[in-house]
């Protein structure tokens, strides 16, 4: 049970964490943009 | 440059979490194998990422082939995209695969044809990784990177194909065929198929997005130091 447990905690918790740094990095890209001007793609 | 918004963000995201949901209750109501046990159920998640990653490094050879033709940054953006879900997906492979070895054979790891080829693809790919992360980002690196993901990509049906080349000496199970799986497991497999699938598609949309918004970041960085090389994907 430990080991079926652990792969499934392995495989959709790193699915799950490439996501929010993904998310995480396309605001801080998205802020940057704002602060050196208009982004096209924000509206 | 305009900075393109992602298609189909919030379609993928949305197929993704519906068909989270659905798989994993078509996991725990699975039945028990009756040879290994429980751990048989990391069927429902091994096979599905190989697949996965399959795609991604076709997806990673395609797009770099269509980059090479037409020449347009997107599709370099594409496939380095794909590439990295990709070596994602090949990693999770690689952890889960050894647990349930370990499990089963009694062992983490087998120089088995079928783990050695998918070893050396997982290598192959990383090291394009490797080669796009380490390099300043040109137009020569994206044309070398395209290059060299489709010679890459002859390991595909080698690995698919590696226990039947091995004649009897593999160690890893047969790929799955008609009547493989056991009553009740055929759903939960498909639906592990389809959620790698669309989380594939969820992240490299993702990715893509992300590789517009640091070229967008690299040219205006460009423009205001009046420095060379604009491509940060």
């Amino acid at each position: 049970m430990g080991y079926m447990i652990a792969a499934y905690v392995i495989s959709v918790g790193s699915v799950a964490a490439y996501a929010s740094y993904l998310a995480l990095e396309r605001a801080r890209l998205r802020k940057q943009l704002d602060e050196t001007g208009s982004d096209p793609s924000s509206s | 440059m305009n900075v393109p918004s992602a298609p189909g963000r919030r379609l993928t995201a949305g197929l993704f979490y519906t068909v989270l949901a659905a798989w994993a209750f078509a996991v725990w109501s699975a039945p028990i194998d009756s040879v290994q046990g429980v751990i048989q159920k990391i069927l429902y998640v091994h096979p599905p990422l190989a697949f996965g990653a399959y795609l991604g490094f076709f997806c990673t050879a395609l797009f770099g082939g269509l980059y090479l033709w037409k020449g347009d940054d997107r599709w370099d953006r594409w496939s380095l995209s794909s590439a990295e879900v990709g070596v994602l997906l090949c990693t999770l492979m690689l952890l889960t695969g050894p647990i349930w070895a370990k499990g089963t054979w009694g062992k983490w790891w087998s120089w088995d044809t079928r783990l050695t080829i998918t070893l050396l693809q997982y290598l192959v790919y990383l090291a394009y990784l490797l080669l796009r992360g380490f390099t300043e980002g040109s137009e020569r690196t994206a044309r070398f990177g395209a290059v060299y993901a489709i010679a890459g990509v002859v390991l595909i049906p080698l690995n698919y194909f590696a226990i039947e080349m091995a004649a009897g000496r593999a160690i890893h199970p047969e790929n799955l065929g008609d009547g493989s799986l056991g009553a009740g497991m055929g759903m939960p497999f498909l639906l592990g198929i389809v959620v790698v699938l669309s989380a594939f598609a969820y992240l490299v949309v993702r990715r893509y997005e992300v590789a517009c918004l640091r070229d967008e970041a690299a040219r205006r960085e460009v423009e205001a130091t009046g420095s060379e090389g604009a491509w940060a994907t």
